[in-house]
């Protein structure tokens, strides 16, 4: 059964998709910037998961909660360090590209020293063999990260609809000005918010692992491009939206890969290429009553 | 004295906009600044509310200097501003609201709810509604109740009037004379239309980012060439 298998990993697939790519909107959400080191920072995460299970004999997972604290304060100092400057140049955006692209040069550098160019991965029966799931069988490695990702992705929800930093964060993203003026600080929202964003991608990093099938210090400048079009699917700034993405750039992908595999590279893409035609602001995207 | 703000320049850039301005708003006044599009009006309240810097001159806000302050510490010092949009427009009514009393303690932002829903009872029902869902008039009705959730010393807005039909501007006037008179909210704010000099006690007129014309609403009335110049409202006119 080609399709309950394509239908299964496909959104085992697109819950892991929406969790490595949430980082990057709510980065973007709050500052308008893209960051274009996520992927490498994933890919960081992915190596804390490789050498604690290689070298140290532990279980890769443990990545997760190692990499979390770390990340986040990686994130809030890479703020302080840059945006302030940023936001004083003549024109923020592409100073924003240009330095973010040379913060992925130095994670990919920093990984190759480390870790050679070669592939790093981890045995597909970490977890077990595979799991029977309405008769399909499963790799274990692709059941336990897809679900990991949904409390990962509850987490973030919860934070944002049910905490008041939460709902400063949400502020931010409508309108900076309009928080400013609300008393909000806007700037301590945007550094919690960034941090955030750097540990999710970190966090997610322990499971692209077992999803790609391994990691290699470039695999981060593809993981940015994925993340980026799971999220323009969804819609850019709307954290539901990378839920929707993720899903539905999972199920395109394991679908086309199911029955056409050579189009699985591109199919994605096209995708994204046609939400943006249609549907500029995402599928998500909302628009406001102008009257 | 609620705010003192001594020759105040300010921009954007390379381009200033305001040249040196006072201007000062008693406790329990209610100001007025009229002046055409581009005259400065806004560029000035941001000034005063901390979202654009100051160039030169001084703010002082009941007593002390807050120019030096971001805009969040001094809404939380009482200060509190409504832009022209209001509110934000993607979150809900109740998230709005709630905002309103950013970095107040729960309980006291909890009564502050009970208090507008009781006041705006239209807007309870719609509470999980995203504001921009709201018509034009009852989203400045929102932008006014969110302002005061956190009771504000001094209310800061920005062309409250508009996009608004007449009707809906002199239930806006009625809205915030009624505010006027069950607190003690000192209000500053900057409008093109002339019905709001009803509610004030005085006005400035501002043109090309300078003081044009500073004093009472009734001397505002007397003086003809202002009326005319600004509002092309001839001496018959009935007084505004």
């Amino acid at each position: 059964m080609l399709f309950g298998y394509a239908l299964i990993a496909g959104v085992l697939f697109g819950l892991f998709y929406a969790f490595m790519s949430t980082g990057l909107n709510l980065l973007f959400g709050v500052l308008r910037l893209v960051n274009l080191a996520h992927g490498d920072i994933v890919v960081f995460g992915a190596y804390v998961a490789y050498s604690l299970s290689s070298m140290a004999g532990l279980n890769p997972l443990l990545a997760i909660p190692i990499t979390i604290v770390p990340a986040l304060a990686f994130g809030v100092l890479l703020y302080y360090g840059t945006v302030p400057r940023l936001n004083r140049s003549q024109d923020t955006e592409m100073a924003s590209l240009i330095l973010f692209f040379g913060v992925s040069q130095v994670l990919e550098a920093v990984a190759t020293f480390a870790y050679g160019n070669n592939q790093a991965s981890l045995s597909p029966t970490t977890f077990g063999g595979p799991i029977n799931i309405l008769g399909e069988h499963v790799p274990a490695t692709w059941v336990v990260c897809g679900l990991l990702s949904i409390p990962a992705l509850v987490v973030l929800f919860v934070y944002l609809y049910r905490s008041r930093l939460g709902m400063a964060t949400r502020a931010v993203m409508a309108s900076r000005e309009e928080a400013a003026a609300a008393g909000i600080n806007t700037r301590r929202v945007a550094a919690l918010a960034f941090g955030i964003g750097v540990a999710f991608a970190a966090a997610s990093g322990a499971l692209t692992i077992f999803m790609l099938g391994g990691v290699n210090p470039s695999t981060g400048s593809e993981l940015v491009l994925t993340a980026f079009t799971v999220v323009v699917i969804g819609s850019l700034g709307n954290p539901i939206g990378t839920v929707v993405g993720g899903l539905l750039y999972g199920l395109v992908f394991t679908f086309t890969k199911t029955y056409s595999p050579s189009w699985a590279d591109i199919v994605p893409y096209l995708l994204m290429l046609v939400v943006l035609l249609v549907r500029p602001t995402g599928i998500l995207g909302r628009r406001v009553r102008s009257a | 004295m609620s705010l003192e703000a001594t020759a105040v320049t300010s921009g954007y850039g390379e381009m200033q906009v305001l040249w040196g301005i006072d201007l000062s708003v008693a406790d329990d006044e209610a100001v007025v600044l009229l002046g055409a599009n581009g005259a400065g009006k806004t560029t000035l309240l941001r000034t005063v509310v901390g979202l654009l810097p100051l160039r030169s001159g001084e703010i002082r806000f009941l007593g002390e200097r807050v120019d030096h302050l971001r805009a969040d510490q001094r809404v939380q010092r009482g200060m509190s501003f409504m832009s022209e949009t209001g509110v934000f427009p993607d979150l809900s009514i109740e998230d709005n609201l709630r905002l309103g009393g950013y970095g107040l303690a729960r309980p006291v932002v909890a009564a502050s709810l009970e208090r507008t829903w009781e006041m705006f009872p239209q807007l309870r029902p719609r509470r999980r509604e995203p504001a921009g869902a709201l018509s034009g008039g009852q989203r400045k009705i929102l932008g006014v109740a969110r302002a005061l959730v956190r009771e504000p010393r001094l209310l800061v807005m920005d062309e409250p009037s508009s996009g608004l039909s007449p009707l809906f501007v002199n239930e806006l006037v009625d809205l915030l004379q009624g505010v006027r008179a069950h607190s003690s909210v000192t209000l500053l704010l900057a409008e093109q239309n002339v019905t709001f000099l009803g509610l004030a006690d005085r006005a400035y007129v501002i043109e090309g980012g300078r003081t044009r014309f500073e004093g009472t609403v009734a001397d505002f009335e007397r003086s003809a060439d202002i009326r005319e110049a600004f509002f092309g409202l001839s001496s018959h006119d009935p007084a505004p």
